[in-house]
């Protein structure tokens, strides 16, 4: 009878949750996907399809541009992202003068808001009044470099404009992961006369492992999904060369009205999503079983 | 019964009058209304005070940005959210309710009531689309370009009045190191705004009216060599380093510097300008010399909802007549028949009278389908990167019209 009661209550507390989960996240993705079996303008004349906006995509030479630049962003995030978040972790993590304020300086990005680094990078980036140019010039580098305005350089242009903010959470995360350890796996391996780059090898990464599942598998949805910064700081362009998912199914939608269209976009993305990250997390999870 | 009893239902039938007595009077016409955060500083007190002076009404305000509500409207519409009247710009994007059925018809409420006498004709032209007329004129668009007088002056350069004039004064300011036009690429239709009167030149007026209405294919030579003109001048460096993705926000800070010398805008440039703290007065503007003399127009408007009772038709019109013909702020004007502008804005007078006999075109973002428009406008940023010919760039324009009209 408590055991009941108890249960019952659990439920009723459960309920407000699980009524905004499935209504705010579980609805909309199934109604996404019927979605993207139709096609429409979004006003009362939705037209069946089937599978026909998933086959368009393959032939769309934009999807394939933005398909390849979240790729793109996704791999500079595993190489770039984490290997500094982890550098700066390492660092911050030895003692001295000013430490804790550095560690507030480097996370403090993560903090703002991407639109709003998007913002601050497009002055910073600006040709004319940019910070960048303007202090090539100090040292008589004269650019005008339109750092936002060239294919080859725009896309990774807003990668490093995003990583200003990207680096604090993982880097956090890391600095976590070290504090747990222990100081004696440390010392005998001095002791055994292990050199710095030899510890960290093989003790500080091995004993990590849990940080970079999580720092990986959220690194690799976020890369998948980035929009604000591409929007903020080039809009997909110059002529697309920027777009990225996201950005391309947001056009898509609510600028052509091809709703469908930008819902089988992100079906998409979620299925490369779980392609992804569902494998990585079980084949790390089964490896630490199997330890 | 007691005298009690019989006093204490007495009483109580006459509370029981007196609540519902409150319910007999008429409740307040309740309206939502979107509006453009450009003009919040002016509308914020006025519908206040109007809300003051008018208590039978209820005017609820959000706002928007330029690139933000054209979204919102879009979601709201497919979810049948649509707010009671929403603002607006004309062609294309006011054309999309209209054709999808969200708007109310005004024109019977505008012959009904006179909006021949009361609004300028060029404005209910505007806003007349597919047969019907739209939304309420509240303002129309005039582009012409603004050019900052004193660089004018420094470089020795004349207000050109023919196209090889512009030419050469774009010359002169490059080689004084000013950029000529201070034009932004990023979201395409600023840039654009160079473009068309390249078109409107090479063209002529029928056939720019004629591609703009794809009634004939932009796979032509006048179409190749607008746009040949248009990369050849950005390899003369007549548009500022990085302009394809640059913001149109960012444009007056080159003028403001001095570091660019003209901007294709509309006669809301006084208004801007003066609220960003630049001397109006230190600039000025000329018809673009495209040989026609037209210049590029739109109609902005505030647009019903089509499921407004007529008591709400009412009150939206009541209150955006009053808004947009008592801009106390000096922002807005209301294109009625006899209107002036205000001191504050010293050209948009000017502007709107050369405009009343030269005629206008409308603007191309507005004439096209947003579809066909993003091709066009990809391909400025190809050209401006010569990762496409001008041949090339008519034919994909014309693709995306043939394909658009093949859907349609």
């Amino acid at each position: 009878m408590e055991n009941k009661r108890t249960e019952s209550a659990a439920i009723l507390f459960l309920l407000p949750a699980t009524v905004i989960y499935l209504s705010v996240i579980v609805f909309p993705v199934f109604y996404s996907l019927y979605l993207s079996l139709f096609t429409g303008s979004g006003i009362n004349n939705w037209t069946f399809c089937g599978v026909q906006n998933y086959t368009a995509l393959f032939k769309d030479s934009i999807f394939l541009t933005s398909f390849g630049n979240s790729v793109i962003w996704m791999v500079l995030s595993l190489i770039f992202t984490t290997g500094l978040s982890l550098l700066l972790a390492v660092i911050l993590n030895r003692s001295f003068p000013g430490r804790t304020f550095f560690r507030g300086l480097f996370y403090l990005p993560a903090v703002v808001a991407l639109i709003a680094v998007a913002i601050t990078w497009r002055w910073i980036y600006h040709p004319t009044f940019g910070f960048i140019n303007q202090l090539l010039s100090a040292f008589g580098v004269k650019t005008g470099q339109a750092w936002l305005s060239q294919p080859q350089s725009a896309l990774l242009a807003c990668f490093f404009a995003a990583q200003w903010q990207a680096i604090g959470q993982p880097m956090i995360l890391f600095l976590a992961g070290l504090q747990t350890i222990p100081n004696d796996v440390m010392e005998a391996a001095v002791i055994d006369g292990a050199g710095s780059f030899r510890r960290f090898i093989s003790i500080t990464i091995p004993l990590l492992r849990n940080t970079f599942v999580v720092v990986i598998s959220t690194l690799m949805m976020g890369a998948l999904k980035v929009f604000d910064i591409i929007i903020g700081l080039t809009d997909g362009g110059p002529n697309n060369a920027s777009q990225v998912l996201a950005s391309y199914m947001y056009s898509q939608t609510f600028e052509y009205n091809h709703w469908g269209y930008g819902a089988a976009i992100a079906c998409f993305m979620v299925l490369l999503m779980a392609f992804i990250v569902i494998p990585y997390v079980s084949f790390t999870a089964r490896n630490q079983e199997d330890r | 019964m007691s005298i009690k009893k019989v006093l204490a239902c007495v009483l109580a039938l006459t509370l029981c009058v007196s609540l519902t007595a409150g319910f007999a009077e008429t409740a307040p016409v309740e309206l939502t209304y979107w509006a453009h955060s450009g003009v919040k500083t002016s509308i914020e007190p006025m519908t206040e005070a109007y809300l003051a002076a008018h208590p039978e009404v209820k005017i609820t305000v959000s706002y928007y940005a330029t690139d933000d509500i054209k979204p919102a409207l879009k979601v709201a519409a497919s979810s049948d959210t649509l707010p009671d009247m929403w603002f607006n710009w004309g062609g294309s994007l006011a054309g999309y309710y209209v054709t999808n059925g969200c708007t109310y018809d005004l024109t019977q409420y505008a012959a009904d009531h006179d909006w021949r006498s009361l609004f300028n004709g060029g404005a209910l032209d505007l806003c007349t689309l597919n047969g019907q007329l739209a939304g309420i004129p509240t303002s129309m668009a005039m582009l012409s370009m603004y050019y900052k007088k004193d660089v004018f002056e420094k470089c020795g350069v004349a207000v050109p009045t023919t196209f090889d004039e512009l030419e050469a004064a774009c010359a002169k300011l490059k080689e004084n190191g000013v950029v000529p036009f201070a034009t932004a690429g990023m979201y395409g239709w600023h840039l654009m705004r160079i473009i068309e009167q390249l078109i409107e030149y090479y063209a002529g007026p029928e056939l720019h009216d004629q591609l703009q209405n794809m009634t004939t294919s932009w796979d032509c030579d006048a179409v190749i060599k607008a746009l040949t003109k248009y990369q050849e001048w950005v390899h003369k460096g007549y548009f500022p380093d990085g302009f394809i993705t640059s913001s149109p926000d960012d444009t007056e800070m080159l003028l403001a510097s001095g570091q660019a010398a003209m901007d294709p805008e509309g006669q809301w440039f006084d208004n801007t300008a003066t609220n960003d703290g630049l001397d109006i007065s230190e600039f000025d503007w000329f018809p673009f010399p495209n040989g026609t003399g037209r210049i590029s127009a739109f109609g902005e408007m505030v647009q019903l909802n089509k499921k407004l009772t007529p008591e709400q038709v009412d009150a939206a019109v009541q209150y955006v007549t009053y808004i947009f013909a008592n801009d106390t702020a000096h922002q807005l004007a209301l294109p009625s028949a006899n209107f002036s502008y205000p001191e504050t804005q010293p050209h948009a007078e000017k502007v709107f009278e050369y405009a009343k006999t030269a005629g206008s075109f409308t603007i191309t973002d507005q004439a096209f389908p947003t579809e066909v428009a993003d091709v066009l406008f990809s391909q400025q940023d190809a050209l401006a990167m010569d990762s496409t010919t001008p041949e090339q760039a008519a034919a994909a324009i014309q693709a995306a019209v043939e394909k658009y009209l093949a859907a349609k």
